[in-house]
């Protein structure tokens, strides 16, 4: 069968590549249509010395359908579901064509962290945050590679673990300042940076009374 | 020349004016923005006719307005190509069926406290679905047409067929942009569309390998002995490039080398899939080459592949205006569609008000997961109870507990002449104009659009459940025709009859759009009451299609001519009613602003 001659030989063409910054096996042996890939982030951006890890599924019409790739690790990025690791990549939809290969898709991951593409958003949040603060942003998402992708974290795979007050802030890239605000008034941490996210603000300065009001009354609710 | 004259002999042969194609663009475009105007116009009174034939022609015009259902059998006749329908005189189809209830209406007596007069003078003038010129097309029909188009764009530009298929495809068939771009361009335009910068048409090479020396291919990794490839030398063995080109036949776009920008002529698609597979390419595009020709609109029935060119198409925006609903009628199957929402016909609701409320079903329908299923629980017993027609008045076959579909309440407290369920429920929920700002975007005006929604796609759902239950109860008279050798004519009545309820239920339907736009007024009470008194009458003549006997369908010929007289009556009621609605300028101007997402 082409399709199985096809994924065994990609697989060897990763493997003989020593220069490791892509890997690609099998999560079974016994199935070649799950598979784990991992590349590092592109140096000079905010996901720089992290290691990424791709979940990826191989359908039957593989290679004349592209493969199902979402992101293991939790990855800050407009073009990435902050919540589910869903990709938004033209070649993994309608522009795919069978000469591209795993290692290829890997590859333009690797360029999706460099270059996103906030006017096609997978994130509205994480677009929104990138279009109106680019250094809020940035210093987000260097902060969810060093907590998720980075060496150690790699181990917990991404596990979320914000016990510790501050983390849950500043994984939202919502200013601390505004949060002890909003508790000084009584209101619960955890329901505050829920209305902040889902209200889309990430700082509320005291001299704005009406964005107040608005966290305020969505908080009463 | 412009260009778009080079395809359309048959548009410009109707223009009487002589103007072309442009102008109807140009005010078809003027009306996706132009609702603020809206204004029922007083129709011209049908003149009031002592003679018999008058009556049984506002009969007939009723029901040729309502065949509008999807999928509807009931000797519809064949649409003739170019057949010119106009208002008030409608075609005439089945006259003996028109008699024979015609006749035994006169014969019967009526307690509805509408004297016939009443009942002949509004139908003419109430009905609100204006037939529209057409020609119907098939999908042979308009490869043609587009064959063409590219036969004169080749002589005009100097290349090959095959080349300006491929260009048209690549401009989505704007033939003028096509024309303009490569005038002054052709080099860019043929270099961006994926064709060899000189215009010599190179084929593909399909080239055969010996066994001893085989062919190793990149997609399927296997050693193969016949490939395919483009003048870009990018070889793929046929088995994969066919598999390749066949996955992107039906995507009506020009299909491109696998590893390049060089594009696949019509002869390379042949050469890999097949004689005859660009033609399923062609196919494909053509649903772009249709958006190009304004008049020309897709049956939007499910899987219906009729085409049909609206011949009086500038005066669609006048007619809605005029709160008229402009409709035409595909080719063989029947289906009739208003050319300006591409929608089923939706008389009595107007364009406008059903425009918003596609749109709003549509926004909503994410949130409001409200699924009606085919089941239900009897509210008393808790036997789960299947929904075998149309009607909502329900008997549980396990502990006889009678109970109203709707509202899950008890059919007899709906009362035996008042079907309650109907109504939008007490005062409160009813949006007035003073509180609406306030309280817009609530859960209050949620639950509201909910009733409506409920009401709306339950009768949607009733629809489909009457149209199977009438085509098998005729077939079952058909059969009763041949054994005991009951006349055509005598068993016409339930063709009839089955029109007037799917008359009944589609008028019965549309109108809960239009009441959910309405502000609470005595007009909209009362609008609600005749609205009920439909509903009771048209559940009560759905039940009746559930006797499965034919033997007793036929005993019961009075009882279904009765219950088709109350039906009408009251269609009647509710589309004088609307018209005063209408006028009264109750109406939110929220159902005029047209959502730009409609489109
Ligand atoms: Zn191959
Ligand atoms: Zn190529
Ligand atoms: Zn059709
Ligand atoms: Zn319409
Ligand atoms: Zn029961
Ligand atoms: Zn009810």
């Amino acid at each position: 069968m082409s399709r199985v001659k096809r994924i065994l030989k990609e697989l060897e063409d990763v493997q003989k590549d020593t220069s490791a910054s892509i890997t690609l096996v099998l999560v079974s042996e016994s199935d070649l249509s799950h598979l784990t890939g991992t590349f590092l982030g592109p140096p000079d951006t905010p996901y720089a010395n992290g290691r990424f890890q791709v979940d990826i599924h191989i359908p039957n019409e593989y290679p004349f359908k592209p493969p199902q790739m979402k992101f293991d690790t939790k990855v800050y990025h407009p073009n990435i579901s902050s919540v589910t690791g869903a990709i938004c990549l033209d070649i993994l939809k309608d522009a795919w064509t069978p000469i591209l290969t795993l290692k290829s898709s890997l590859i333009s991951l690797q360029s999706l962290l460099q270059s996103p593409e906030p006017s096609d958003p997978q994130d509205a949040e994480v677009a929104k945050h990138y279009l109106s603060d680019l250094a809020g942003f940035q210093k987000t998402a260097k902060y969810w590679t060093e907590i998720y992708a980075s060496a150690d974290a790699g181990k917990k795979n991404g596990g979320s673990d914000s016990s510790k007050d501050g983390d849950d802030a500043k994984l939202y890239g919502i200013d601390e300042a505004t949060v002890g605000n909003f508790q000084n008034m009584g209101f619960d941490r955890a329901k505050i940076i829920e209305v902040l996210r889902r209200l889309g603000f990430k700082k509320v300065e005291s001299g704005e009374p009406r964005t107040e009001n608005k966290v305020i009354e969505e908080l009463l609710k | 020349m412009p260009p778009d004259s080079v395809s359309n002999e048959k548009l410009e042969s109707y223009d009487s004016d002589g103007s072309e194609v442009h102008i109807d663009s140009v005010e078809e475009e003027e009306e996706e923005e132009d609702f603020g105007s809206f204004e029922y116009s007083e129709e011209e009174e049908f003149p009031i006719d002592e003679e018999e034939g008058e009556e049984l022609e506002d009969y007939d015009d009723i029901i040729s307005n309502s065949e509008s259902q999807f999928g509807d059998d009931f000797d519809i006749e064949p649409s003739t190509n170019g057949t010119t329908f106009t208002s008030g005189s409608s075609p005439n189809n089945g006259h003996a069926t028109t008699d024979s209830i015609g006749n035994s209406r006169r014969g019967d007596e009526y307690s509805y406290g509408l004297t016939q007069g009443q009942f002949r003078e509004e139908s003419t003038s109430l009905v609100n679905s204006t037939p529209m010129k057409f020609k119907t097309y098939t999908t042979m029909d308009l490869i043609d047409k587009m064959h063409k188009q590219c036969r004169k764009l080749s002589e005009i530009l100097v290349i090959s067929q095959d080349n300006v298929i491929n260009l048209l495809q690549f401009f989505s068939w704007n033939s003028e942009r096509l024309m303009e771009d490569y005038v002054t361009d052709p080099m860019k335009v043929r270099k961006d569309a994926g064709l060899l910068e000189d215009s010599h048409d190179l084929t593909g090479v399909c080239t055969t390998y010996p066994k001893t020396n085989p062919f190793s291919c990149f997609i399927c990794c296997d050693d193969k002995l016949t490939t395919y490839k483009l003048a870009c030398n990018h070889e793929y063995c046929t088995d994969c490039y066919g598999r390749y080109v066949e996955d992107r036949l039906s995507e009506g776009r020009v299909i491109k080398c696998p590893d390049c920008d060089l594009t696949l002529q019509t002869r390379d698609i042949d050469n890999i899939c097949g004689e005859g597979s660009s033609l399923k390419l062609l196919e494909s595009s053509m649903k772009e080459y249709v958006e190009r020709l304004r008049a020309f609109k897709w049956c939007p029935a499910p899987d219906c592949k009729g085409i049909v060119e609206v011949l009086n198409m500038s005066e669609v925006k006048d007619l809605v205006n005029e709160g008229k609903i402009p409709f035409v009628r595909c080719g063989s199957e029947g289906h009739q569609f208003c050319v300006s929402c591409l929608f089923e016909n939706h008389s009595p609701a107007p364009c406008q008000i059903t425009k918003n409320w596609i749109t709003k079903c549509k926004d909503d329908s994410e949130t409001v997961k409200w699924i009606l299923t085919n089941t239900q629980t009897c509210p008393r017993c808790e036997t789960s109870i299947e929904k075998n027609g149309g009607c909502n008045h329900m008997t549980c076959k396990k502990c006889r507990h009678e109970f109203c579909w709707i509202c899950l309440g008890d059919w007899k407290l709906h009362g035996s002449s008042y079907y309650n369920c109907t109504r939008t429920g007490t005062k409160d929920q009813i949006i007035t104009n003073e509180n609406k700002k306030t309280i817009a975007s609530t859960k209050e005006s949620l639950k509201r659009y909910l009733h409506f929604y409920n009401l709306f796609s339950v009768h949607e759902v009733s629809t489909k459940l009457d149209m199977a239950r009438c085509s098998v109860v005729q077939s079952t008279v058909r059969d009763l025709q041949v054994v005991s050798g009951i006349s055509w004519i005598e068993a016409q009545f339930i063709a009839d009859s089955a029109k007037v309820l799917l008359s009944g239920r589609q008028c019965l339907k549309w109108s809960y759009p239009l009441a959910f736009y309405c502000d609470s007024t005595p007009l909209l009470n009362i609008f609600e009451n005749v609205q009920a008194e439909l509903a009771m009458a048209v559940e009560s003549l759905s039940k009746m299609f559930e006797i499965e006997d034919p033997a007793e369908i036929v005993e019961k010929k009075k009882e279904f001519i009765d219950d088709c007289g109350v039906v009408l009556l009251r269609q009647n009621a509710v589309l004088s009613c609307m018209k005063e609605l209408l006028e009264s300028k109750t109406l939110p101007d929220e159902a005029f602003i047209l959502k730009k997402s409609v489109r």
